[in-house]
């Protein structure tokens, strides 16, 4: 017991430290920048394999990996240039002659085959036009409206801009694995590779062009698919659902995680990340020229940002953060803004600048938890068969303590309801109780649950309420009286719980909770004595329950990766793949 | 105790109460003879502004620099003061910095005399409040160029563009009387008439040069800024008939110059001419920018008022764009000079030419009584002082004189003056079939003959 004011402390005393971490300088580069100019991508039409990472076995679908980084990394934020095959397939042979590929020597080789294709591309007309509002200041627009639209060229300035706007990106595959685990007959699937990001410049005197490696990321993503579940026989995407293998449902759920998390660390990258003057402020709201144009979509959060003047000049500092209640339609309505609510730090005034905090749609909490209210008569751990009789557990059980894990999904921008999640919650806790001296034996609870939480925010603080059907598991797996015995016992479930959560900063909250859960009824029981299926009898007049109180403590981690594909289910939706 | 009594010797001098006392006197008297004129900052916390482009007539779109320093300690409560009305009032402080940049900033300030800075100190509050700030600035961008917390966040500064509406400003610094001089002045004698025209070299074809469409165009948004401002603008239209007229003026007046505007101001009596000459030159990124080179010049001598260029932005096409942007940058400036210049030229009276020739038909003694005449004449008109000998030369006489407007209202008085002159002095000679005959009289120019029947 002397133990847990010490953890308490020490716990405090992270969430404290994390907190005055957060208001540390982020990133000097953006000083300067205090609004976000669209930028021009092109890419190859194809993600490009390094020679030897896929094995030609494997059933790896390109097109469909190719129409997924597209999905994720052609966010609205950019304006696409498309390439003349022709100039690709010249990048391709050069780049696989090249001795020894890193990232320097394919920037020599983009700039001798494709930047004359990019740059015919931008000095036509149609595109320059297409791309001009987004180059054009107020007072542009002001003189633009009020002489009556004589003026439509682009300027020097600004086709500078447009010009030093252009980015290639490069995504590659290193590795593609599927190997079949023949001890679980499950099909294990793995993708590897990462993104590059070049800039084109122009000098705008001599026409000169030079492309610089602005980034480089890894990423992976990871799926098994199980043959005997009939759900790892569909793939679902853009409204399309597909019959496919176990081996391709692994793959592809593999290829969709990774091009997820590329799209988040494209995201991440300083030139992409949105960032905007607040224009508006008043009681904790702001309003701010991004929008739908820009792809911004409810709950986003941003950061604060105030530029403070040092001695080694500007220095960007985080004074708060807003997450996004209601999307400026930009694309009608080019003035329309966005406005946010304020969830930490104090107020500012308008010219505070704010910054996208680039995360994954999928977030993690992790709470240990104690359960109670739960009913484990002993006689349900008893077994009275002609081989073996015994007892598991010496008393009847009424708590367990435990961990569990729930990846929440936002809903918000599907349904327009801020605040609102889709979770799939895991837990695995111990039983709190003896086992008789027969029974060399761990039994636990196991938990399944697929929720939805809606959350009420008062500034840091917010109360959940969360509500959600699924399966509980008790299993006893060991030795009793020597035999190995392997007994799982299902219930259905639903539970309705009530958290507090407390945000620290923008990606870790700490929350606590509780949470009650009723049985509904058995679905299920399984009995192998010594690896062979056995019947068993429950005892009459006594009933098992698994529902009850639970109370817990844990975090919540805004994840910026994720190498597995938790919700791709979700992109059934074709207004979730429409953007 | 000896030692502190000991009077101080500085410099020299013996370091006496009187002395000090002498001092100090002479110091207040200095100071209280004149109000403190306007100093950089006296008015605005900052003084950083610079004009971004000079839109059109009435208005310049200026970035202008703000900045809040909070009184308050300890440092936390100057920053907490900071984040709740920082922005607010380092805006305001921005917006009048823009005014001020107007008022006294750059190379050709609207107040650039100490009298008018002195004026203007008795009247600042009403130009720097913020009912009168709201009327000047007829736009604020929304975004701001810089905002950055100074002095570890006891401080803002910021930086905003504002289109400024000149025009405004200009009216009301001539109603509250702080250009008063300038206002009575133009009440009086009017604005100058300004003509508007190419400028050519040797050899070139001024009017052809006015037919080419940048030249055109620069010259039509010229005139159009200079009516804004209730100029009076001439432009020689009539190509053949002026330049039949200027050539022969100068045909009689001798003139050696091969300046086409000059001689066409002055044969059609412009106080004031502006010269255009543009061109296009490449930019960045395969773009092309205007380049547009305005002179003012004085009508009757020639001599330059001011020269200014002005350049557009690159672009791709839209010329008349390009033209029109670089004239508006170059026009303000130099009409600024214009405007100095004219009123200190009023200041001295009213401007003329007046150019007497003289035929071949009289002897060197009768030429000499001729030139004596004729200066005694003008040193009457002008009371012996405002007055400049161009040339004199035995056939040519070439006077620029400023004459009082209330005694001489046109060049018919002077002409009358001259005549009425030469009947008292050369009275024998015209007796003797002599006579002095105006030839070409406009607004600035007289051109006379003196010759025998």
């Amino acid at each position: 017991m002397r133990r847990l004011p010490r953890a308490a402390a020490t716990t405090l005393l992270l969430v404290v430290a994390a907190g005055l971490a957060y208001s540390q300088n982020q990133n000097p580069q953006l000083a300067t920048q205090s609004a976000y100019l669209r930028r021009s991508i092109t890419t190859l039409d194809s993600v490009w394999f390094q020679p030897g990472s896929l094995d030609r076995r494997v059933p790896f679908e390109v097109d469909t990996l190719d129409r997924l980084i597209t999905f994720y990394v052609h966010i609205p934020r950019f304006d696409y240039t498309a390439l003349d095959p022709n100039l690709t397939d010249e990048f391709r042979r050069q780049a696989n002659r090249l001795p020894e590929i890193t990232a320097e020597a394919l920037a020599e080789v983009i700039d001798r085959t494709l930047t004359a294709g990019l740059l015919s591309v931008l000095n036509d007309p149609e595109v320059q036009q297409v791309r001009r509002d987004a180059l054009l200041t107020e007072a542009d627009l002001q003189r633009f409206a009020e002489s009556k639209a004589r003026s439509t060229a682009l300027t020097a300035e600004q086709l500078t801009l447009l010009f030093n706007s252009s980015y290639f990106y490069l995504p590659y595959l290193s590795s593609v694995a599927l190997v079949r685990d023949r001890d679980e007959n499950v099909f294990r699937a793995s993708v590897s590779g990462g993104i590059l990001w070049y800039r084109l410049r122009v000098d705008p005197h001599t026409g000169a062009t030079t492309v610089d490696l602005v980034a480089a990321g890894s990423t992976g993503g990871l799926a098994t698919g199980d043959p005997e579940l009939d759900l790892h026989r569909i793939f679902v995407f853009g409204g399309e659902v597909r019959s496919v293998s176990p081996a391709q449902f692994a793959l592809l759920n593999a290829s969709q995680a990774f091009a997820r998390n590329l799209g988040t660390l494209t995201k991440d990258l300083d030139d992409f990340q949105l960032t905007a003057q607040v224009v508006e402020a008043a009681g904790g709201s702001y309003r701010f020229p991004l929008g739908t144009r820009e792809g911004v979509k409810l709950d986003d959060g941003f950061h604060l940002i105030e530029l403070v003047e040092t001695d080694a000049g500007a220095e960007q500092r985080r004074v708060g953060y807003v997450r996004v209640r209601v999307v400026g339609e930009n694309h009608s309505d080019p003035a329309a803004l966005s406005e946010a609510v304020q969830m930490l730090g104090g107020r500012r005034p308008v010219g505070t600048t704010v910054l996208e905090n680039p995360v994954s749609e999928v977030d993690l909490r992790l709470r240990p938890q104690y359960r109670t209210g739960i009913s484990i008569p002993a006689a349900f751990t008893s077994l009275n068969l002609p081989e073996l009789t015994g007892s598991v557990l010496a008393d009847d059980v009424t708590s367990a303590m435990g961990i569990g894990a729930v990846f929440s999904y936002n809903l918000a921008p599907l349904v327009g309801v801020s605040q609102l999640f889709l979770n799939a919650d895991a837990s695995a806790s111990f039983l709190i109780g003896d086992t008789t001296a027969d029974a060399s034996v761990t039994p636990y609870l196991l938990e399944s649950y697929l929720s939805a939480t809606k959350k009420f925010w008062l500034g840091p603080v917010n109360l959940q309420l969360t509500a959600g059907a699924g399966v509980d598991w008790l299993e006893l797996h060991g030795r009793l009286l020597g035999t190995q015995i392997s007994w799982s016992r299902r219930k259905l479930g639903v539970k309705a719980e009530l958290d507090a959560e407390l945000m620290v900063t923008p990606n870790l909250h700490v929350n606590v909770g509780a949470g009650y859960r009723f049985d509904l009824l058995s679905i299920g029981s399984r009995l192998e004595v010594d690896g062979e299926g056995a019947t068993f009898a429950d005892p009459s007049g006594q009933l098992m329950s698994l529902g009850g109180l639970s109370l817990r403590a844990g975090v919540n981690l805004q994840l910026r990766e994720l190498p597995f594909n938790v919700f791709g289910f979700l992109y059934a939706i074709p207004s979730l793949v429409a953007g | 105790m000896a030692e502190k009594l000991r009077p101080q010797v500085v410099a020299g001098v013996r370091w006496r109460p009187q002395v000090a006392l002498a001092l100090a006197a002479v110091l207040l008297a200095a100071c209280a003879s004149r109000p403190p004129l306007a100093r950089e900052g006296e008015y605005t916390v900052s003084t950083e502004a610079t004009v971004i482009e000079r839109i059109d007539q009435s208005q310049w779109l200026i970035e202008a620099t703000g900045v809040f320093r909070s009184s308050l300690s300890p440092r936390f409560r100057a920053r907490a003061e900071v984040t709740r009305i920082g922005t607010k009032e380092a805006i305001r402080d921005a917006r009048k910095v823009a005014v001020w940049y107007v008022l006294f900033g750059g190379t050709d300030p609207f107040l650039d005399t100490p009298d008018e800075r002195e004026a203007f100190h008795r009247v600042h509050e009403s130009f720097f409040a913020d009912r009168t700030l709201a009327i000047y600035i007829a736009d604020e961008e929304q975004q701001f160029v810089s905002n950055v917390l100074i002095d570890d966040g006891t401080g803002r500064r910021i930086s905003k563009r504002f289109r400024v509406n000149t025009e405004r400003i200009h009216r009301d610094l001539e109603e509250q009387g702080v250009t008063v001089a300038r206002r009575e002045l133009r009440q009086q004698l009017g604005l100058p008439e300004i003509m508007v025209v190419a400028q050519t070299q040797p050899g070139d074809d001024l009017f052809a040069r006015l037919r080419e469409p940048d030249i055109r165009h620069g010259a039509t948004v010229v005139e159009s800024f200079l009516s804004s401002r209730r100029y009076q603008v001439r432009v020689p239209e009539q190509s053949a008939m002026v330049a039949d007229l200027a050539t022969e003026t100068f045909r009689v007046t001798g003139g050696g110059t091969t300046d086409q505007a000059y001689q066409l101001a002055l044969s059609i009596g412009a106080d004031v001419y502006i010269t255009l000459d543009g061109q296009f030159e490449d930019a960045a990124n395969n773009t092309q920018r205007y380049a547009q080179q305005i002179r003012a010049f004085e009508a009757t001598t020639g001599r330059l008022l001011g020269a200014e260029t002005g350049f557009s932005r690159g672009r791709q096409g839209e010329a008349q764009v390009s033209v029109e942007e670089a004239t508006n940058q170059a026009i303000d400036a130099v009409l600024s000079r214009i405007d100095g210049y004219w009123e200190d030229d009023l200041s001295q009276g009213v401007q003329y030419k007046l150019v007497l020739s003289i035929t071949d038909q009289f002897n060197p003694r009768e030429v000499e009584r001729i030139q004596i005449a004729f200066l005694e004449a003008v040193e009457r008109m002008t009371r012996r002082t405002n007055y400049r000998e161009n040339v004199v030369t035995a056939a040519t006489l070439d006077y620029t004189l400023w004459v009082d407007p209330q005694e001489f209202r046109a060049t018919s008085s002077l002409f009358r003056q001259v005549r009425d002159d030469f009947k008292s002095k050369l009275g024998f000679l015209l007796n003797a079939g002599a006579e002095l005959r105006q030839v070409t009289a406009n607004r600035k120019l007289l051109l006379m003959r003196f010759s025998r029947r």
